[in-house]
This record gives C-alpha cells, sequence and structure tokens, in this order.
C-alpha cells in the first residue's frame, strides 16, 4: 500500500470560513489554490514525517474509507489529484516509510 | 531640493538636450531617480507640464534609471519620423511613429520599474489611499481601472501609481511612485467631462493603445511621494456598460491567486513572495467590482473608503 507525504517546506495559507487555500510548492516555486478539504488532506500527511496510507489518512480525517468504497474513491481520486500537482509524493510499497519523507 | 515648475524652462530644456551644465535631468519618482534625455521639443514640453510638481533631484544623485527618447540613428526615419526610447545605451523596444515620444518615456520607465527593480513586490495596479489605507485596483488594460482610477484622483483619494503597485518587503506597505495618469479612448472625455478642472498634455493618436493622453499627478500626491501606506482594500474592477456600481465580497486565497496573475516578479521573491502576498490579503478587504457609472462607483469607494463595507 502507498505512503504519501508533504514535500520538505511545503508552505500553505487558508483563511478561516474559505473553500479554497492557496499553496506554494518550493523547489517548483508553483503557487496551487486548492479546495479546503485537499488541505485537510495535506495537513493530516504533514503531520507524520514518515508518510501515511490512504487507510491511515482516512481514519485521521473521520471518513471510515474501508466501509464506504465511494469514499474511498473520493480521497484517492484527492490525492490522486494532490500527487499529479506535486503537493504530496507517493512513496512506492518497497520503500520504507521515511526513507524519502519530506525530501 | 527644487521642483521643476520652478525651475526655468530653459535650464530644464538644457538639461534635457545635454547642452547645458548638467548632463540630463534628474528626477526624483517615488523611491527611484530617473535621468531623462531628449532633443525632442514636444518630449521636452510634456515634462515640463506633466513632472512640474516633481523635484528635481541635484547633480551628484544616484540615478536608478538613464533613458532617453530620441529620433534612431542612421537613415531609419527618414522619411516618416520616429521615436527610440533608449535605457543605458540599448534600445530595448522597436520604434513608435515620430509623435509618440511621450507616450514611449512613460511606458519605458513603466519597464524599468518592474522589469528592473526587484527590490519590491511589483504589481500591476492602480493605488490610491485614504486615511492611511491603500486601495488596489489590480487589472488588466480595458477593464476600467485607469478611468476609476482618475476618478478617484479627483474625489479625494490620494494617488499613489496609475499602473504600478510596490511592495514594501517585510513591512508589506505600499510605496507612492506618482507619475502623469495614462488615459485611453473614450476615458479621456470621460474623465473631462468628470473633472472639468483636469488639463491634459498632447493627445497621442494611433498608438498601440489608441488615442492616449496623461495628465499631472495633484501636487499633494507628488509632495507626499514618500508616505507609504497600509493594505486596505484590493478591488479587481471591470466596467460593464450599464451596470450598477456593486462589490462582491472575494475570498482571500482567490486574492491571492489573481495577485500572482498582475505581479511582475512573484517568481523572483520565491518564499518571501508568497508569505508578502498572504500578509497583504490577509490585511485587506477583497472584493470584486462592476462599474457602468463613474458617479456611483465614486459614491460607493467613498463609502467603502469610511470603513461602510465590512
Amino acid at each position: 500500500m502507498p505512503v504519501y507525504v508533504v514535500p520538505r517546506d511545503l508552505i500553505r495559507r487558508h483563511w478561516a470560513g474559505e473553500e479554497t487555500a492557496v499553496v506554494r510548492l518550493p523547489v517548483a516555486g508553483t503557487t496551487h489554490l486548492i479546495a479546503a478539504e485537499a488541505l485537510a488532506v495535506v495537513d493530516v500527511v504533514a503531520d507524520h514525517a514518515g508518510g501515511l496510507p490512504l487507510r491511515e489518512i482516512a481514519h485521521k480525517l473521520g471518513l471510515v474509507a474501508e466501509a464506504d468504497e465511494a469514499v474511498a474513491g473520493a480521497l484517492q481520486r484527492m490525492i490522486d489529484g494532490l500527487v499529479h500537482s506535486g503537493l504530496l509524493r507517493q512513496l512506492d510499497d518497497d520503500a520504507a516509510p521515511g526513507r524519502d519523507a519530506c525530501a | 531640493m527644487p521642483l521643476l515648475g520652478e525651475t526655468p524652462a530653459h535650464e530644464v530644456r538644457a538639461a534635457l538636450t545635454n547642452k547645458g551644465p548638467v548632463k540630463g535631468l534628474r528626477l526624483r519618482m517615488g523611491p527611484y531617480v530617473a535621468r531623462l534625455r531628449t532633443p525632442l521639443p514636444e518630449v521636452a514640453d510634456s515634462v515640463l507640464a506633466l513632472y512640474r510638481h516633481h523635484e528635481v533631484a541635484g547633480a551628484t544623485a544616484f540615478v536608478d534609471f538613464d533613458v532617453a527618447v530620441r529620433r534612431p540613428r542612421g537613415a531609419r526615419g527618414l522619411w516618416r519620423p520616429q521615436v527610440v526610447f533608449e535605457f543605458e545605451g540599448d534600445e530595448p523596444f522597436n520604434p513608435l511613429p515620430g509623435d509618440q515620444g511621450f507616450p514611449l518615456l512613460e511606458w519605458g520607465l513603466n519597464w524599468c520599474v518592474y522589469g528592473l527593480c526587484h527590490q519590491h513586490l511589483t504589481l500591476h495596479s492602480a493605488v490610491l489611499e485614504r486615511h492611511g489605507r491603500a486601495l488596489l485596483l489590480p487589472a488588466p488594460s480595458g477593464s476600467g481601472k485607469s478611468t476609476l482610477c482618475a476618478a478617484l484622483v479627483f474625489s479625494g483619494w490620494r494617488l499613489l501609481s496609475d499602473e504600478l503597485a510596490l511592495i514594501q518587503p517585510r513591512a508589506g506597505e505600499l510605496l507612492p511612485l506618482p507619475r502623469p495618469v495614462s488615459l485611453k479612448n473614450a476615458s479621456i472625455d470621460v474623465i473631462s467631462r468628470f473633472a472639468p478642472q483636469v488639463s491634459f498634455g498632447s493627445r497621442v493618436e494611433e498608438t498601440a493603445k489608441g488615442v492616449v493622453a496623461h495628465f499631472a499627478p495633484p501636487a499633494e500626491a507628488v509632495r507626499a511621494g514618500t508616505q507609504r501606506a497600509a493594505p486596505g482594500w484590493v478591488v479587481f474592477p471591470r466596467y460593464v456598460a450599464g451596470a450598477p456600481a456593486r462589490l462582491e465580497r472575494l475570498e482571500r486565497s482567490r486574492t491571492f491567486m489573481q495577485l500572482i496573475e498582475n505581479a511582475f516578479n512573484y517568481d523572483v521573491f520565491g518564499r518571501e513572495g508568497f508569505e508578502l502576498l498572504g500578509d497583504l490579503v490577509d490585511r485587506s478587504k477583497c472584493f470584486t467590482f462592476e462599474y457602468g457609472d463613474l458617479a456611483q462607483a465614486v459614491a460607493l469607494f467613498d463609502r467603502l473608503g469610511r470603513g461602510e463595507h465590512g
């Protein structure tokens, strides 16, 4: 099961009550507008330097992903989008957790 | 420092043409000093009229931009007069038709600021001030930004700039850069009706932007050229014919992204640019604004300046 980590020095800003937030990727220097829900995923993963798998992310967000395929699917798509834009990194199964984290 | 308008015109012309004891005219423009040179009498006339409230810097003042507007060298333009903008000996732009010398000088000076000066985060935005708070009007050409800015200048708002917002790193305050205000096409007549006291310089026809005319920034705005303003409002204006004046709240994160689109050197600042823009929107009330009537728009901004819009 892949593990997700947040790139080192990723910075983010969210204003209370807003539906979106801004995030800056350190190396690419790009700034992204993301949904507050996506930011919640980034925040949860950022709190765990060793990375988190999907199941753990869902658990920490209070979602019961295993029991609800639709929830799991939606969360996976959100994570895939974050990985695609570089805001999360996906580590393969055989990567030791934390080995590449925050790189 | 003497003001340009208090300096004998023949001395100014001599400096501009390099024929006097002082080579070039050193003018203080907000945080910068530009050294101007031109052999073209019509450009000298416009400089004299439209920069009359600006300080003439001393002959030993450090020069940030050394610029000239002149005819092209060689046979170019013999049949059809042209003008070129020169920056420290280089010609960064193609020549323009001969009557566009002053607009070219202004566009060139804008380029010097947004293209070369990275000590400030620079946005494409008009900036005005009331009660120490800055109003930013970032918008592309054709949005009605300059018309609105000009109307506010004649309605009690202090002009910091009609074109460029300079954000000071760390403090995050807006620096004034008061220079002649440029209007285009129908806006020239709109402002002539709105503020009959306005005195435009020469109208220049058939520029790439259509008809262009400038008016001098108010003397008090130039005098206050070192008084910074704290962020107060960010408003993205859009002129829509016939539309009632309407402000709508804009999320700060979306404001942030739109400011990036209007920034010239956000990338240069890296992480600091992110923090700086974040602090700017944090300290500002952020809106989109549609208007079709200038008087309505000014009345609404008057209320905004008094703190009546949340």
